[in-house]
């Protein structure tokens, strides 16, 4: 196995994880042993392109930034004006949605982030759906926020093309926040 | 009766995204947060208890139309978006309010089809 390869793993490895703690923590609850055949879909893994995104920290730091602002302003629409999480992800996606991805028609490497930036909003906007059930202080938030950065920027080149890949990151951020807020406390 | 407004709902999701996103060239970003909203403002203008989780089934099922032409044709997304639908009927409630859990189910849905196709 060479290098690329075995970088390459990294993204099928998250978002395996992702999908695996989804099996557990949702679908097996509901119904049983037959979640097992919730396995079977990874094997789709092989089919769609996989390549880790190069490690670029403004990157890195752009997507947690565009996030947490996914986070924020969602569970702020939802507190403010009372209303369900539905509305108030697909109103802070629609206003995402309007950024230009050019300036003046120029679209350079750094413009291209901008569209990036767009849909890692949105991902953080799943994760704010939770409304602060999940998050007891402003910490978590930022936590969560950094987390779901993480996993965006790591299967950003990865699963192009896969609807629900940004609420897989965005439940991945929360499950994984939750988790590990756990076993600190368990410590 | 439920589960059929479940399908129904899931369809004109899944199937609405994919065709703004294929036939009128919308960015998917742009056809599945419009659509959802479209679907959500009624729902939070009046009360209509009876079908409150349409929006939900709708928003979910719109990251199923959000995928590819290139992986997905107009016929997989339709029996994508009718999976969806049965797989929120069993499952939903235990999504205990998680964000993303729609997402998850959905790209689930979409491997599904993925391998079934393969």
């Amino acid at each position: 196995m060479n290098q690329e390869s075995r970088t390459n793993i990294i993204p099928l490895l998250v978002l395996g994880s992702i999908h695996i703690l989804f099996l557990l923590y949702i679908i097996t609850p509901a119904i049983g042993w037959l979640s097992v055949l919730g396995l079977i879909p990874i094997i789709g893994y092989k089919h769609l392109p996989i390549k880790i995104n190069k490690l670029n920290i403004s990157e890195i730091g752009l997507d947690v930034f565009s996030f947490s602002l996914g986070i924020l302003f969602t569970i702020w629409i939802i507190i403010k004006f009372d209303t369900s999480p539905v509305f108030a992800s697909a109103l802070i996606g629609s206003l995402a949605s309007f950024i230009p991805n050019t300036v003046l028609g120029i679209k350079t490497k750094r413009i291209q982030n901008i569209s990036h930036a767009k849909l890692a909003i949105y991902a953080g906007s799943f994760a704010g759906m939770t409304g602060l059930k999940y998050f007891p202080d402003i910490l978590s938030l930022i936590i969560t926020a950094i987390i779901g950065g993480v996993i965006y920027n790591l299967l950003r080149n990865s699963f192009t093309g896969l609807g629900g890949k940004l609420g897989s990151i965005g439940f991945g951020a929360i499950i994984l926040y939750s988790l590990s807020a756990t076993l600190l406390t368990i410590w | 009766m439920v589960i059929l407004i479940t399908i129904i709902s899931s369809i004109v999701g899944g199937f609405g995204t994919f065709l703004l996103t294929t036939k009128l060239n919308w960015h998917a970003l742009k056809a599945s947060t419009l659509l959802s909203l479209v679907v959500a403002i009624p729902f939070e203008i009046w009360e209509i208890k009876e079908y409150v989780s349409i929006p939900f089934v709708v928003f979910g099922a719109s990251f199923i139309g959000m995928s590819s032409d290139k992986i997905f044709n107009n016929n997989l997304i339709l029996i994508a978006s009718i999976l969806f639908g049965i797989l929120y009927t069993l499952i939903n409630s235990n999504f205990n309010g998680i964000g993303g859990t729609l997402g998850t189910t959905a790209c689930l849905t979409c491997l599904t089809i993925i391998v079934v196709n393969r």
